[in-house]
């Protein structure tokens, strides 16, 4: 009895095990859609893939990088005219230090940087320092590179900058870690392939220890006596470098500048190797071949490694003051506060009434740049068009001529030619151009690009400069661009005394922040594509669909179940038997009929071919075959129309019925794909379905918007199925029973 | 007039021709005539608007189609469709270079093993449904026939093959015809097993060759065939798998299990949920550096570049569907399980049945009538496979080489792509030919094995 009883409940076990595992296979992949719509841009390349995101933390570290302060940064996609707005901005500022986040962009939150020094000192200092290291450099042999750049270093904030990140740049700086002890490695490698050659040809070939048959025995042994000596040297020489190229290639791994530890252990290394200088009059003679081939360049890679250290410890002591604080904290401007920034600012500036009216003040602050830039154009292209009283198919030839011009100040209606070439000066004899209003017009076109230029500044100063919770003293103001770069400027002290202090980044987020970082890739993704307007259409077409087909399917359904007709059996097995016919055969006529009706992206072609459905007709066919007749003939005496018996009797009781078809044909629609891709062309008509996939070739693998769009555009689908699933599983059961 | 006011205008204009005539015939007919003549007439009032959609949107397409096919309309000449006969279906199975060896001697050793195997079958193992002694002699007589031309295929000369082909195909058929053999055949799978020895020996050992060896090597040669190649394949892969899946589920679901509507729900919301956005998510776990590929790893499997890989396409969209169907299938199989008497079950405990034998002597039998049906319906639906492979390959049918080119797939290419309408139109038609074919052979299949519950 108890074996049966331990039987069964393993055998219930199994059957659950197996149900919870099929579940957890069946769910696995919208979990993981789920989860990855979640996810940061550096996160879904992650490997192994992780079923957590960052974007649930409080708080995250960030990683940034000192960043040379004329480097453009990530700019994401910008406009011609604005890529050479930013570019005029770069101007060097020496007070600017720039900070780049190597990291997802930061779009809100509590910003703390952490230096852990902020050391500086008189700007005049500079002189001195740089002095130190001309010294140095004359003073030891240092390798080519490092030469290069010491010489071309001036007394200038900027000059020093360029020379700073020649050196300590993460991608390509001189100290690079893996850069200079490649170099080194192969200097010592050279060496030791000359030790061998050297060893192996010229060793028995040096006049001065060759053995002549003059030589009396005294000499001969004398000469025999050096050539072993130099030979037992260069053999103990090679085999220290070949320690120290070991050692070298030990520590050559991981990126990043190299450290001073590892530094020092290789000027040890290198200087417990004996660089023997000989005295005696035979080997003298060898001592320059040692050191033009062997010696040198190992001496000057040690100098160079020496250096480093010498630069930080004199760059380090040479800064005398510490500020009050070493923190900096601001809180990212959300999109109101930028654009209450930028309004503000816009009424402060110079930039001309007429534009600033235009500024629509509603608009998402984003937005606001792109509308005033193409107003400008609009403004300008309108004037061309009025000026030169050309065609507008001849504008922008004409703007090119004009872009021309304008770049040249000292233009006359005189010497206009020598500036133009063979085809502008064809096409304006052509179409009789102008040629002083093209000069008015290259004048205007300076004007609006110097107002373009204050606009960009303008802006991008207004959006990004943040309200700083704390902060030294010595800072003046911060701002934080495109939320991937932090510039902050100092008052009256060199950036440059803050190049090696590199801050850490962390990032704190409060309830509600930490829920718009969740669903930021949401808010991309519906961004990115008009999935406002496939929601609209999906909803529209698939309800009507479902509208028309439940009311046809009635009347067709009742016709079938209660009425007598001649042919009604005929028609009845013709219906069922179109649904043997894939639907494909039917794609190319009814394409065909479509563009005939002239339907080709409309609504009627997404929706009037799918508002019948035979299943629909066959399933309330068979609903309406159990109500009794008696009620019908009731109806009929009681002089009631067919009509109204059937919406009135038939329909209500035929509720379940109904709504399992009418739920299956809008989910049908719903997903509706091959037919909707196949009569729809432009944007404003797809539906959720096609939009999507329309979305995966314009988003690529940014598989976190990619997921955030599957979810939003499934889950009105899912919902709809957990609350109704009664009815789904009626359906598809009933219409495997017929069987 | 544009067509949104023209058909409303039509289905008006018949409804009131039928209302009128309603209305006149009462004058002419005697009151019983009349309401039998003003039923039928009600009757095709509401039967009007699906008889013009329909009219319009399927039983026109499903004709013009069939006409179309043998058009030549392309984006050449679409003012002047010109009828080119069977040339749009001759042209799908054209191949580009010709193949080692051609399609009629592939059908030749294909068909006169077939028939081997029918006459070894039969004296091997029919000889009590044969009661004509001559009959059993002379197909005793033709196996041996059978079994030398086998065993020496390769030293006849090609129009004896056809020959003996002929004799033993056509003495066959008649008998069959004549019904000299009686009952059904017993022990399929045995049969199943000897059809496929021979099948492999005739192969690999006499190198006979046969349709499935000339397939291989022409649907490089020509995209149909590559399309049908691909989507034989897929049916092949997908279908036995999704129906074994869905009876285990709807076998475990048939059990008293707690909370059977939430697992249920999960099990069924793939089919509900859009093909799109399913095929991306899987598009996004088959990922190289996907989340199939790291479970694998734990396992110790290299990686596997599944939408990289020609030989992985197939299987891909298949491992897609099957998690999308297997809830589908699965509910109707627990509607025809659910459909068993359960008195059934009730006399086998009292007989002391095991639970293997309940399920292979009553559960198997009974379900049978929703095998068949679940063994067409996904058939059909999986020879219609089209938005996964789109959406998972960016629009295109497969990495490279045409690797997941579906027969679907061609017909949308044909059409919208190429816009050759006539070919287009005989790909579908192929199309409906097949599943129209092998929906009869199944229902002939399945008539005499499945058991209907009186």
């Amino acid at each position: 009895m108890s074996w049966n009883k331990f039987w069964s409940t393993m055998s219930t076990l199994i059957v659950y095990l197996l149900v919870i595992g099929g579940a957890i296979i069946m769910i696995m992949p919208f979990a993981w859609m789920v989860v990855t719509s979640f996810k940061t841009g550096s996160e879904i390349a992650q490997w192994p893939p992780k079923w957590t995101t960052k974007n649930f933390k409080s708080e995250i570290m960030v990683n940034i990088k000192n960043a040379p302060s004329t480097s453009l940064g990530n700019q994401g996609s910008v406009s011609l005219a604005e890529f050479r707005a930013k570019q005029k901005n770069l101007t060097y500022d020496p007070y600017k230090k720039v900070i780049s986040i190597e990291d997802d962009p930061i779009k809100r939150g509590l910003v703390t940087l952490d230096f852990n020094a902020l050391d500086y000192t008189d700007n005049e200092e500079l002189k001195i320092l740089i002095n130190k290291i001309k010294e140095y450099n004359a003073t030891y042999h240092l390798i080519g590179d490092l030469v290069n750049e010491i010489n071309t270093l001036e007394e200038n904030p900027k000059s020093f900058e360029e020379f700073y990140f020649s050196l300590y740049s993460a991608s390509n700086g001189l100290f690079k870690k893996s850069q200079i002890l490649k170099t080194l490695n192969k200097e010592i490698q050279n060496s030791i392939n000359y030790i061998d050659k050297f060893m192996r040809i010229s060793l028995n070939r040096l006049p001065y220890l060759k053995v002549k048959d003059s030589d009396n025995s005294i000499i001969k042994n004398e000469k025999l006596k050096k050539k072993e000596e130099l030979k037992n040297y260069l053999e103990n020489l090679k085999s220290e470098l070949e320690s120290l190229s070991n050692y070298i290639t030990e520590n050559s791994k991981g990126t990043g500048i190299i450290s001073n530890d590892i530094i020092q252990k290789i000027i040890e290394k290198v200087d417990s190797i004996e660089f023997i200088s000989f005295n005696d009059m035979y080997l003298r003679n060898v001592n320059r071949l040692l050191e033009k081939n062997i010696y040198n360049s190992i001496i000057y890679n040690k100098n160079t490694l020496n250096f480093k250290i010498f630069f930080e410890k004199n760059f380090k002591e040479i800064q005398k003051y510490t500020p009050d604080k070493l923190v900096v904290k601001f809180r990212v401007p959300s999109k109101e506060v930028m654009k209450n920034n930028f309004l503000v600012a816009l009424e402060k500036s110079d930039i001309p009434d007429k534009f600033k009216k235009t500024i629509n003040k509603n608009i998402d602050i984003l937005e606001i740049k792109d509308n005033f830039i193409l107003n400008i154009e609009h403004t300008f292209n309108n004037s061309v068009l009025e000026k030169l009283n050309i065609a507008s198919e001849d504008l922008s030839k004409s703007l090119m001529i004009i872009r021309t011009l304008s770049q040249n100040p000292n233009i006359t209606p005189e010497n206009i030619d020598e500036y133009l070439n063979i085809f502008d000066k064809e096409f304006i004899t052509e179409k009789k151009l102008d040629k002083n209003a093209l000069i008015e017009l290259s004048k205007i076109r300076v004007e609006y690009n110097n107002i373009l230029e204050s606009f960009n500044k303008l802006y991008s100063d207004s959006i990004s400069l943040v309200d700083l919770i704390e902060a030294p003293e010595i800072i003046d103001k911060v701002y934080y661009r495109n939320y991937s770069t932090i510039e902050i400027y100092f008052k009256d002290i060199y950036a440059l005394w803050f190049l090696e202090d590199e801050p850490t980044m962390h990032v704190k987020f409060t309830t509600s922040e930490i829920f718009a970082n969740i669903f930021q890739n949401y808010v991309d993704a519906w961004h990115a594509a008009p999935f406002s307007k496939y929601y609209i259409n999906t909803v529209f077409m698939a309800t009507s669909t479902t509208v028309f087909e439940i009311i046809i399917a009635a009347m067709a359904a009742f016709a079938f179940a209660k009425l007598e007709f001649w042919g009604k059996n005929f028609l009845f097995t013709l219906f069922l038997a179109t649904m043997m016919v894939p639907g494909e055969v039917m794609l190319v006529p009814n394409f065909i009929t479509i563009s005939k009706f002239r339907w080709l992206d409309t609504y009627y072609a997404l929706i009037i071919p799918w508002i019948v459905s035979v299943f629909a007709i066959f399933l309330l066919r068979q609903q309406f075959m159990t109500i009794p007749d008696d009620l019908w003939d009731a109806a009929k005496i009681d002089g009631s129309s067919s009509w109204r018996f059937l919406w009135t009797v038939m329909v209500p009781l035929s509720k379940p019925a109904l709504i399992t078809g009418a739920l299956l044909k809008f989910v049908g629609s719903w997903n509706a794909f091959l037919w909707v891709l196949i009569v729809t062309k432009s944007p404003e008509m797809r539906t959720l379905a096609v939009g999507l996939q329309t979305f995966t070739t314009e988003s690529g693998t940014l598989y976190n918007l990619l997921m955030a769009a599957s979810t939003f555009s499934v889950i009105p689908i899912v919902i709809l199925f957990i609350f109704m699933q009664k009815y789904f599983v009626a359906g598809i059961a009933r219409s495997g029973l017929k069987g | 007039m544009p067509a949104e006011i023209l058909i409303p205008s039509i289905g008006i204009g018949i409804a009131l021709l039928l209302v009128i005539f309603m209305k006149v015939s009462k004058f002419f007919l005697s009151p019983h005539a009349w309401r039998k003549t003003r039923e039928s007439l009600t009757a095709y009032l509401y039967i009007l608007p699906s008889m013009i959609v329909l009219s319009i949107f399927v039983f026109w397409p499903i004709v013009y189609s069939f006409v179309l096919s043998f058009f030549k309309w392309d984006f050449k000449n679409q003012a002047n469709p010109q009828f080119i006969g069977f040339d749009n279906y001759t042209q799908l199975f054209k191949l580009k270079h010709p193949v080692d060896i051609t399609f009629n001697v592939a059908f030749l050793g294909t068909f006169f093993i077939v028939f081997f195997v029918a006459y070894l079958l039969n004296t091997l193992l029919d000889s009590k449904r044969i009661s004509n002694k001559n009959i059993k002699k002379t197909i005793f007589i033709n196996t041996i026939i059978g079994l030398i031309t086998f065993l020496f295929w390769n030293y006849i000369s090609y129009q004896i093959q056809w020959i003996i082909f002929l004799y033993l195909a056509f003495y066959y058929v008649a008998i069959v015809a004549a019904k000299k053999i009686e009952g059904a055949p017993d022990k399929l799978l045995l049969r199943l097993i000897i059809f496929i020895g021979v099948y492999i020996v005739g192969l690999k050992l006499i190198n006979i060759p046969e349709i499935v060896n000339y397939l291989s090597m022409a649907k490089e040669e020509a995209d149909f065939l590559k399309a049908i190649w691909n989507t034989s394949y897929y049916v092949l892969l997908s279908m036995p798998i999704t129906i074994f899946l869905s009876l285990i589920i709807a076998l475990l679901f048939y059990q008293e299990i707690r909370g059977k509507v939430f697992f249920r729900t999960i099990y069924f919301v793939p089919f509900v949920t859009s093909v799109v956005a399913v095929s991306l998510v899987w598009q996004w776990i088959f990922n190289d550096n996907g989340l199939l590929n790291y479970f694998l790893s734990l396992f110790g499997v290299d990686k596997i570049l599944w939408l990289k890989d020609e030989k992985w396409t197939i299987p891909t969209i298949a491992i897609i569907s099957i998690w999308k169907l297997v809830g589908y299938y699965s509910i109707i199989f627990l509607a025809g399980l659910q459909n068993i008497d359960k008195s059934y079950y009730e006399a086998a405990e009292v007989d002391g049945a095991t639970t293997w034998q309940k399920f292979a002597y009553i559960t198997w039998p009974l379900l049978s009538p929703t095998t068949f049906f679940v063994l067409i319906v996904s058939m059909i639906g999986a020879f219609k496979v089209f938005s996964e492979i789109f959406v998972l390959y960016s629009g295109l049918p497969g990495p490279y080489n045409n690797s997941g080119l579906t027969v679907v797939y061609y017909v949308f290419e044909k059409f919208y792509g190429e816009q050759r309408m006539g070919q287009a139109s005989a790909a579908a038609y192929v199309l409906f030919g097949i599943i129209l074919i092998f929906t009869f052979i199944q229902f002939v299949a399945g008539k005499k094995r499945v058991h209907y519950d009186s």
